[in-house]
């Protein structure tokens, strides 16, 4: 059930140069999957947000949003009060069944919507490794947090000469299902060369978030599919890579 | 006075609406992506997504911008197409949703439009038909038949000649002469108009200096036209012995009232459902309370109010 949350703002921090983490305190209990997203109001702008929730602790919806305009500007400047958050929204990812193998490639902000799928793998007993890519180590998101977690992972930034790609080739984890979100270029360069099955989540500008306006709708391998609601995680091999460049 | 004693019923062209509450067509789908808020019989009617003879895949993205007071969208009527329509979502809807509703029907000739209200009239979840002249965001259709009273009044005119239920006609502020268009489509045959869909807008991107919409130009809605819709609403009433149906920018209960008082019959709300997708239910809670201030027991009493 989507629900309008009120929620009240326990801590808005700034993260590196262009990012920030929201932890907001919902009024009441929601259940939130791994890969889902909310859609956040922001005072004085029309539209609510679309930002994909990083995880949920003990009742506190974590937010890692990256500063896109002036709307995401906005709330990174709101540092206490209340914010409308409609949530769940999307479909979230498929969790790992107990003991398996999880590869999570993030690129980016991109990098969020993994740490719930990651926290949740590894409470499941699976054997985690996440290949994040950043430009710059500044931008680096979540690396002390994942060195505390039972797994393996890897950053590589474009400053050094290095990224994801070229990660996972290293590391040769060409067969390990996966899990991946980050720019669009770099999902399809994932996408050609993993042999194993994974998923992929994609984003868009939105109108509404719960699959009623269709300004979110892509053509994809098996029809036009809303982000919002039919996403925004889809299973390899459905998105068509040219509709969302 | 009680609530319990003040009516909010309306009714257009026959078609008993026990509120006068519709969301507009392009916010609502066809009504099942509400289900997760609400129970959407609260609604009086909803105009269902823009319907086309053949189905349409809509513009590349990206297809949604921003603006102060709104939104601007550029969906291009992306619909499965009337046959679908009718064979795979209204066997599904009439198991939630036991009022009627209004099919908005979109088109790129005057057959079209004609075989699409034909194949809409014949089914009992339809109450009325409204002819979309004015979608501003495909290309050779929609928004092409509605700034030409002649033209118009023809699509109305073929439509007319082949469905039973009610016509109404949702009109496009880019109509250089508005009143004239109304009055031609009432000669036509038209049961209602719906005033008014978009207005023909555009963002550029901010670094590149290009335009955010994949269409280039989409259609502008949300609170920031309301004084806009309002003007033309109480331009057109005096003219016109046909129901209005309100539509642009409709965001509370006392809008919906403003809107009435100007001429509207009923009143379609769109964007702010996007927004909120309870304002519906919001606004149906709120209006017994701000009728009662006003001394008003039947909400039908305030249509054209302004004018006496």
């Amino acid at each position: 059930m989507i629900t309008e949350l009120n929620c009240r703002i326990l801590e808005n921090r700034p993260l590196g140069p262009d990012c920030f983490q929201l932890l907001l305190e919902a009024e009441q209990e929601i259940e939130i999957r791994a890969g889902q997203f909310v859609k956040v109001a922001v005072p004085g702008f029309s539209l609510r947000r679309p930002i994909s929730v990083t995880d949920v602790e003990d009742g506190v919806i974590r937010l890692t949003c990256q500063i896109a305009g002036k709307g995401t500007a906005a709330l990174a400047a709101k540092r206490n009060g209340s914010l409308s958050v409609l949530a769940p929204l999307g479909n979230g990812f498929t969790l790992p069944e107990e003991g398996s193998e999880l590869l999570a490639v993030g690129g980016g902000i991109g990098t969020a919507p993994l740490i719930g799928l990651i926290r949740e793998a590894v409470k499941r007993n699976c054997r985690v490794s996440a290949v994040f890519g950043f430009r710059t180590p500044q931008q680096a998101l979540f690396r002390e947090e994942l060195s505390a977690l039972p797994l393996r992972s890897f950053y590589a930034f474009e400053s050094e000469g290095e990224n994801v790609i070229t990660l996972l080739r290293r590391e040769g984890y060409e067969n390990i299902p996966f899990a991946a979100c980050g720019p669009v270029s770099m999902m399809e360069a994932v996408d050609e060369i993993m042999q194993a099955d994974g998923e992929f989540s994609a984003e868009c500008r939105m109108g509404c978030g719960f699959g009623a306006c269709m300004g979110c709708s892509v053509e994809t391998r098996s029809g036009m599919k809303r982000i919002c609601k039919d996403g925004p995680v889809f299973r390899r091999g459905e998105l068509l890579w040219k509709t969302l460049r | 006075m009680e609530d319990a004693a003040i009516s909010l019923s309306v009714t257009l062209s026959g078609f008993e609406l026990d509120n006068p509450l519709i969301p507009a067509s392009g916010t609502f789908g066809y009504g099942l992506d509400y289900l997760d808020f609400f129970d959407v019989n609260e609604v009086g009617s909803f105009a269902a997504k823009g319907t086309t003879l053949h189905p349409r895949n809509g513009n590349p993205q990206p297809r949604i911008a921003e603006c102060a007071g709104g939104m601007l969208n550029a969906v291009g009527l992306q619909n499965p197409g009337v046959h679908a329509v009718i064979r795979d979502i209204f066997p599904a809807l009439r198991n939630v949703y036991h009022k009627k509703l209004i099919a908005n029907v979109g088109g790129f000739s005057t057959e079209e439009y004609a075989e699409c209200a034909r194949l809409f009239d014949a089914e009992e979840i339809v109450g009325i038909i409204e002819l979309n002249i004015s979608c501003p965001n495909v290309h050779g259709g929609g928004m092409s038949f509605g700034t030409d009273p002649r033209t118009a009044a023809s699509v109305v005119e073929t439509v007319k000649r082949c469905v039973k239920k009610p016509v109404y006609v949702k009109c496009t502020p880019q109509c250089p002469d508005l009143v004239t268009m109304c009055r031609a489509l009432e000669e036509a045959g038209a049961d209602g108009l719906v005033l008014l869909n978009t207005f023909l807008g555009m963002r550029l991107d901010r670094r590149t200096g290009k335009p955010i919409l994949a269409n280039v130009t989409g259609g502008v809605s949300g609170a920031g036209i309301f004084p806009l819709v309002l003007q033309r609403i109480y331009e057109v009433y005096p003219k016109v012995s046909v129901p209005i149906i309100g539509c642009g920018g409709v965001s509370c209960a006392e809008d919906v009232i403003e809107m009435m008082s100007a001429g509207a019959s009923a009143v379609e709300i769109g964007t702010q459902n996007l927004i909120d997708p309870l304002t519906i239910v919001k606004i149906r809670r709120e209006l017994p309370e701000r009728l009662r201030e006003l001394g008003v027991s039947d909400i039908r009493t305030i249509t054209g109010r302004a004018f006496r």
